[in-house]
């Protein structure tokens, strides 16, 4: 427990160095059709970071409303983020969440602290530990320090910055990027208070913002500005996990006069220099690697056959001492349960069953006959 | 006015009047408003005045007396108490200084003098070890001792003997038990022995100890370092060794999946065309894995499950090299060598960063419990063989995710069948990933030895992360003083305080298997105190939701309240004045 200051501070520098899983939480929160853009922005936002390599399991999306399927789309089953129609977003291999009324703050905040139901299923849980980056994208119609969830309730700045700072209590992420695109982001975040986020945000305060551009078949604006530039960046940048462009450059990339509102960033709470982190490191899914036989060739043994060999000391080791009742009892419970797969009914071939049923058969018939004799 | 109300409310507001004109002379103030003519209500009885008054209070009285405490009581936020000091007190490492004292025993039947070199060879442990919460402690074994080792597990045998005549000293571990047989040569020496002996058992426990200070120290919260951590045993030579390793360690404690009771295993075999077709997977694991399984199922248990994906392709990033044999080292990027007959595709180390196609190779998991994925792809033969060359077994580890193995099935052989034979290489580095995933120790070479390792490892890693959740309990609450605390809450924290402080026993006395049984209660217990499902709503809400809230219920109810309490306040203080005046 005595080590020195320099090796604890060491460690901790060690234990700072990587992530080892990214996630995404990709949440639009506007209901109506006419709020279309918030839809295709997060379904932009997902198609990114797939591309980039983070698998379904590891992207919670929230879809406030399913305009893929509204009466009032000239398009069916179909979601686009730019007049030019020439990429659904809404294609074959979409996994939604949490969709339409399921998409509320109480739900975003059990989400985000894990704080759910017991049999909540594992593609509506955040499953994260001290070594995963998450990415959060949230978008809708907001103000000071609030955004509309659904048009029925909001979430409010401080909500948020408590749920991370339990988040962070219990150590449920390494690095976060927080993205906003609604009117009056940059509010949105300046209640932060915890460790290791980076902060991002559409437009500062009593500032709107605007969407880019309107798809006249469509009816109604397709995406957001700032989402757009973004999308612009990764698309045209970071074609693949592999790209080595940083966040900084992403932040370089906005300019007020395209997005027609100021974004603002906040790094105050985050310890990394932005020239440092990669975009892929919250906006893909680069796995670590240990190339096996590398440099441990001296312990090349066969464990199979050890654990064979070993058996006797393994096992009646467990046998003495005071916990042999849970030892043994977390034993017979616990190897390789097998799963049961799909089983094939045989068909009973004999002839007992059919005579049966024909002899029910017939009953009915003569009860049928002697009540209409009866009548 | 009068015309609207008829006749008799007309004559009936005249006479008032009159009554007022009258009493005007007995309050002459009054008499200005009278005279210009406006109509004030007839005089209160005092019978009135005084029902007037016990209404209001009475309503005043209900109010203060039932519905305060009703408001008070419907609103109040219900904070079961918890034991805040201990929970802070575990936090911070200071209830309970976890110790792995480990047992050895030691068979010297030859030895003239086993006591003295033990006595020796326990000093020089005791001196060289700057980690003090893990600790050897031998103990010359006797046949009878092998009654009373139902209390405390063994965690090692030596067993010292002579060796050839000439041969320095020497030890060989037995890779499948306990057992360290430690050779001395004849000629020798009893303090080079005992510094042999030290060394030795030194050299094989050092790993673990390692992680397990590791461990116990991440959870030390931020540094406060007492001056005196610097002195003490003085080992700078050891001290150097650890900041040497430490970086080598993070890196394998990077790599270890979380510890849970259950895992999940899945076996794929991805193959990039449509063959082979079936595998021996499930005669392969019984046969070759399970014992493994078995033997670490006092740690964890484990849950199987395999599949095939046909036509797997690898994603569109991966993009293997592919180098004719005669130019192995020199141009990677050499001439696409088609026309070459022989050669070979490899892989580079960031194709293997994205070697894993999420988007499209079914890989997920619906167990509640983490799991590990092993994955067997086979190449198309057209990019046969595949290989990664840096790598003597071609396969990789995928830190806390699982492990890829890349199989070139032999040419010309018949390839829409694997059996169990062919999947014995396989997972036999599956195996060794797998342990290295849930965080075994590489060094010594005896399993028994290093699942031994794993189980206190294991207990440490649960201890502290139930005590941090403890700590991160306590701040919570302290934070958040308007989240809600089901008594729930308190129930899981005193059950986790007492598993822990059981624990915590347990590895004091050296029996590790009953302390991971108690930090796995202890790190549940936490969990659920933690996650409790309750404790969410909407914490924050901003004044004017307040305002907005009780606006529209007290303004209509306290307005007339008010009012009325300070109309009657200023009428009895006029009265008391007037009785003042009268005197």
């Amino acid at each position: 427990m005595k080590l020195p200051l320099a090796l604890v501070t060491l460690l901790s520098c060690g234990a700072l160095a990587q992530h080892t899983s990214n996630w995404a939480v990709l949440v639009s929160t506007s209901r109506f059709w006419f709020n279309y853009r918030h839809l295709a922005n997060v379904l932009s936002m997902y198609r990114t970071v797939k591309r980039l390599g983070i698998p379904d399991s590891q992207i919670i999306l929230m879809l406030s409303d399913d305009i893929a399927c509204n009466p009032r789309n000239a398009f069916p089953g179909t979601v686009y983020n730019n007049a030019d129609r020439a990429l659904d977003l809404y294609g074959d291999n979409i996994e939604v969440d949490y969709r339409g009324y399921e998409v509320t703050v109480e739900n975003f905040i059990r989400l985000l602290t894990d704080r759910v139901e017991p049999d909540t299923p594992r593609s509506k849980r955040l499953l994260t530990d001290d070594r995963s980056n998450i990415f959060i994208y949230m978008t809708g119609h907001g103000g000071n320090e609030f955004l509309k969830f659904q048009d029925a309730e909001e979430i409010s700045a401080f909500d948020i910055a408590d749920a991370f700072e339990q988040m962070w209590e219990k150590k449920r992420y390494h690095e976060m990027l927080f993205m906003i695109d609604t009117c009056q982001a940059n509010t949105m975040y300046s209640k932060f208070y915890s460790k290791n986020i980076l902060a991002t945000g559409s437009s500062k305060l009593d500032e709107s913002s605007y969407s880019h551009h309107a798809d006249n078949d469509v009816g109604v604006a397709v995406i957001d500005r700032y989402t757009y530039y973004n999308l612009e960046f990764l698309e045209n940048n970071v074609q693949s996990a592999s790209s080595k462009h940083t966040m900084k450059d992403l932040f370089d990339s906005y300019e007020t006069e395209k997005i027609h509102s100021t974004p603002g960033v906040r790094t105050d709470l985050f310890k990394r220099d932005l020239k440092d982190v990669l975009i892929t490191d919250f906006f893909g899914n680069v796995q670590n690697v240990e190339i096996d036989g590398e440099d441990e060739q001296k312990w090349k043994e066969d464990v199979l056959q050890l654990s064979k060999l070993a058996v006797d000391f393994t096992m009646p080791g467990r046998k003495n001492g005071t916990c042999a009742s849970a030892r043994e009892s977390a034993e017979t419970s616990a190897p390789a349960v097998k799963k049961v797969g799909a089983v094939r009914v045989e068909g009973s071939k004999g002839w007992s069953r059919n005579a049966m049923g024909i002899g029910a058969l017939l009953t009915c018939a003569a009860a049928w006959v002697a009540g209409s004799a009866l009548t | 006015m009068s015309e609207r109300l008829g006749p008799d409310v007309a004559a009936t507001i005249a006479s008032a009047a009159s009554a007022a004109v009258a009493e005007s002379k007995i309050f002459p103030e009054s008499a200005v408003s009278i005279s210009q003519g406006k109509k004030s209500p007839p005089p209160d009885t005092p019978e009135n005045t005084r029902v007037r008054s016990l209404v209001i209070l009475s309503f005043w009285v209900v109010v203060i007396t039932v519905g305060l405490p009703l408001w008070w009581i419907t609103t109040a936020i219900y904070r079961a108490p918890l034991p805040l000091k201990e929970m802070q007190s575990w936090a911070d490492g200071r209830a309970c200084r976890a110790e792995f004292p480990l047992l050895i025993d030691v068979e010297a039947l030859t030895l003239p003098d086993p006591e003295g070199l033990l006595k020796t060879v326990q000093h020089a442990l005791d001196d060289a070890n700057d980690f003090s919460a893990h600790h050897l402690r031998l103990r010359l074994s006797t046949n009878s001792s092998k009654v009373e080792d139902g209390e405390e597990s063994v965690a090692a045998t030596l067993r010292l003997s002579q060796g050839a005549a000439g041969s320095p000293h020497s030890y060989v571990l037995s890779p499948s038990s306990r057992a360290i047989d430690l050779f001395y040569s004849p000629s020798y020496n009893p303090t080079t022995l005992s510094a042999f002996v030290a060394s030795t058992l030194q050299e094989i426990f050092a790993e673990e100890q390692q992680m397990i200070s590791y461990l116990l120290a991440s959870s030390a919260p931020a540094p406060s370092p007492s001056p005196s951590s610097g002195g003490g045993n003085g080992g700078n030579g050891v001290k150097v060794v650890n900041k040497v390793n430490t970086a080598e360690i993070a890196r394998k404690m990077s790599r270890i999946v979380k510890y849970s009771p259950m895992y999940h295993l899945t076996f794929s075999l991805f193959t990039a065309a449509g063959d082979p077709s079936n595998w021996e997977i499930e005669e392969a694991v019984s046969e070759y894995l399970q014992p493994l399984l078995d033997a670490l199922g006092g740690i964890s248990g484990f849950t199987v499950d395999s599949q095939i994906q046909f036509y797997a392709s690898l994603s569109s990033s991966v993009v293997p090299t592919w180098v004719p044999d005669s130019e192995k080292e020199e141009g990677e990027e050499g001439e696409e060598g088609e026309e070459s007959a022989s050669g070979r595709y490899i892989l580079k180390k960031e194709d293997l960063s994205s070697f894993i196609n999420s988007a499209e190779w079914p890989l997920v998991s619906i167990t509640s419990y983490p799991a590990i994925n092993f994955i067997i792809y086979i190449p198309a033969a057209d990019q046969s063989p595949l290989v990664i060359p840096t790598s003597s077994t071609n396969a990789f580890l995928l830190p806390q995710w699982g492990g890829v193995m890349i199989h070139n099935p032999p040419a010309g052989s018949d390839n829409t069948h694997l059996t169990k034979e062919a999947l014995k290489p396989a997972l036999d580095i599956f195996a060794t990933q797998l342990l290295s995933l849930l965080g075994a120790p590489t060094h010594p070479a005896s399993l028994p030895i290093r699942l031994d390792s794993l189980t206190r490892q294991r207990s440490a890693e649960l201890l502290v992360s139930a005590s941090s959740t403890l700590g991160s309990l306590y701040r919570l609450t302290l934070a958040l003083p308007s989240i809600s605390i089901p008594s729930s809450v308190s129930t899981s924290v005193s059950s986790t305080l007492s598993s822990l402080t059981a624990a915590c026993q347990e590895l004091r006395h050296g029996r590790f298997g009953g302390a991971l049984e108690e930090g796995r209660n202890a790190e549940e217990q936490a969990e659920k105190a933690f996650f409790e499902k309750s404790m969410v709503g909407q914490v924050y809400f901003p004044e004017e939701h307040k305002v907005a809230v009780y606006l529209p219920l007290m303004g209509p109810v306290g307005a007339p309240l008010l009012m009325a309490a300070l109309k009657e306040i200023s009428r009895l203080v006029r009265v008391w004045k007037a009785s003042r005046l009268k005197k």
